[in-house]
């Protein structure tokens, strides 16, 4: 019997060994070949109960079963990503049949400032770089084929669920990669709306990912284009991509932001944080400030704007201070008539919404999570400047703030 | 593995095992000798029946098998994030272990169980994070 011990091993105490073996011999008399404990550590993560091995071989089996779809005489088009809060190039009503869209995605893990002023910062999971990922535009019944990679120096692994699909989680079992692989999945766009996608490689590595930034949108216009509750289209001139992004940063004793080598090092420091269910940030596209002062989103008198506010884990409730919905599409399926003049609708947690606006004043709108501690301390602000001409009919400073003698 | 065995097989290893058979402990830790995101130690042979008790020095990882890497018979088995499992090996042969966040990241392990001096047939063929698969040649080369 050969028995061989590292160097670095610990010292096998005999009582150990006893209960090491007594353990073994319980747990044979039901069957069990495992016994776990956690003394000294607190907060065990449990594992999710996922069907095991056999049932995905069975869905495996039923996929190689399957008719090939039908994608005979389909055109097949290229749609470049772009960064948010920009829109990729798209037709607002579909012209012709439906399509292939192809997209590519690159898993990009990679350390990202979240707040300048205080030196927070997150090695972000990221698709194409950014936090949001870049939004995907399709009309309903195209198809959406997606190329991800993850590049070779990532450390993780990660996979994509898209809400807006049909079957295997979204997508999320079909697309696990490792860093330096790749995979291609083609998913129908059945239902009209705008969707989260997000990153779910299984268990409590699911909201870890979700919270580094491994979140977007996909909007799926009806093909005749968006309409308001009477059946008149509805069209805008710019859309503002905005990703609400909740962080759970650790921080040191001191109450400094940790800093870490690597993305992954921060896994065990990270759930602890998440777990308290309180972000240090919650930030529009991926910092602080990343849509304010010289980012400010621009527009002009008598321009429409379509807002896509995503947030793929925690509620939020978009506000355009100075501003309204005028159409918007809170839960945001297409599928239903939009309500009308909102002052602040409700993003859930876990969907895209979206709310559209014709710009009637010149001058600054904040675009804000009005829950105010969020926007104003967490960083959920935005700010829209609007060239134009004033309207004093629809406001006017009648007086001046003077001294009242009250 | 065990499951097989009837009870008064079972009653006759729990009176018998504590004459022979030990329990090993494995580090789970953000840093090792081997780089960040380790099992310590990487490469481990103990004797048919003996336990591995797998440590959570640091937090974060959990220790499971790997699908493919099991010699036939064997049973899977899969600790929670942060649980120190022990699992007893009474199957001869060759077994991947690995940290399920940090697969990707090369943290594994191979626990060589009995005399054989190679492990099964296709140990090393499935597909796995290409830092998993460097960690894994370099531990088998260690033995
Ligand atoms: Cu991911
Ligand atoms: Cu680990």
């Amino acid at each position: 019997m050969t028995k061989f011990i590292n160097p670095g091993l610990l010292p096998t105490s005999r009582r150990n060994v006893l209960r090491g073996s007594v353990l073994a011999g319980a747990a044979a008399m039901t069957g069990s070949m495992v016994t776990g404990s956690t003394p000294s550590v607190p907060n065990p993560v449990p594992n999710p109960n996922l069907p095991d091995a056999r049932v995905l071989r069975v869905q495996q089996r039923e996929m190689e079963r399957a008719a090939p779809a039908d994608l005979s005489g389909l055109e097949r088009v290229r749609q470049k990503m772009v960064r948010p809060p920009f829109a990729p190039e798209h037709e607002q009503v579909a012209t012709g049949d439906p399509k292939i869209v192809e997209v590519e995605m690159v898993v990009d893990e990679r350390l990202m400032v979240v707040d300048e002023d205080t030196g927070a910062s997150i090695w972000a999971m990221t698709y194409n770089g950014s936090v949001p990922g870049p939004l995907i535009i399709v009309h309903q019944d195209d198809y959406v084929e997606l190329t991800l990679k993850s590049l070779s120096r990532n450390q993780l692994e990660h996979n994509i669920d898209f809400h807006a699909s049909t079957g295997a989680l979204g997508g999320g079992g079909l697309t696990h990669i490792y860093p330096g692989e790749e995979t291609v999945l083609r998913w129908k766009a059945t239902k009209p709306g705008v969707f989260t996608y997000h990153c779910a490689p299984g268990g409590a590595m699911i909201p870890y990912h979700v919270c580094h930034g491994m979140n977007g949108a996909v909007m799926v216009l009806p093909r005749d284009g968006l309409k308001d509750g009477d059946g008149n289209p509805l069209t805008y001139d710019d859309i503002a991509y905005i990703g609400e992004q909740d962080y759970y940063l650790p921080r040191n004793e001191d109450g400094t932001f940790k800093t870490y080598a690597n993305a992954g090092d921060d896994y065990a420091e990270s759930l602890e944080a998440m777990r308290t269910l309180t972000p240090t940030h919650s930030v529009f596209n991926g910092s602080v400030g990343a849509l304010t002062g010289t980012n400010a989103l621009r527009s002009e008198v008598g321009k429409t704007v379509l807002m896509i506010h995503n947030q793929a884990n925690r509620d939020t409730r978009p506000h355009l201070i100075g501003g309204h919905g005028n159409f918007v599409w809170e839960s945001g399926s297409f599928s239903d008539a939009p309500q009308t003049g909102l002052e602040t609708w409700f993003i859930r947690g876990g969907s895209a919404g979206a709310a559209m606006y014709t710009f009637e004043q010149p001058g600054v709108y904040a675009y804000v999570n009005h829950n105010l501690i969020e926007a104003a301390i967490l960083g959920a602000t935005a700010h829209f400047v609007v060239d134009g001409e004033w309207d004093n009919d629809l406001m006017e400073q009648v007086v001046a703030p003077r001294t009242s003698g009250a | 593995m065990l499951r097989s065995l009837i009870s008064t097989a079972a009653i006759t290893l729990a009176l018998s095992a504590p004459a022979f058979a030990e329990t090993f402990e494995v580090q789970m830790l953000n840093r090792g000798e081997e780089g960040t995101m380790v099992f310590e130690p990487s490469s481990l042979r103990i004797a048919t029946g003996d336990t591995v008790k797998f440590i959570a020095t640091d937090r974060g990882h959990n220790a499971e098998s790997v699908e493919g890497m099991m010699p036939e018979g064997s049973e899977a088995f899969v600790g929670k994030i942060n649980e120190e499992i022990e699992v007893t090996f009474d199957v001869d042969g060759y077994y991947g272990v690995k940290c399920k966040p940090h697969f990707a990241m090369g943290m594994v392990m191979v626990i060589a169980v009995g005399d054989g001096d190679a492990p099964q047939e296709g140990f090393l063929e499935g597909r796995m994070p290409r830092n998993a698969k460097q960690r894994f040649e370099a531990q088998l080369n260690a033995f």
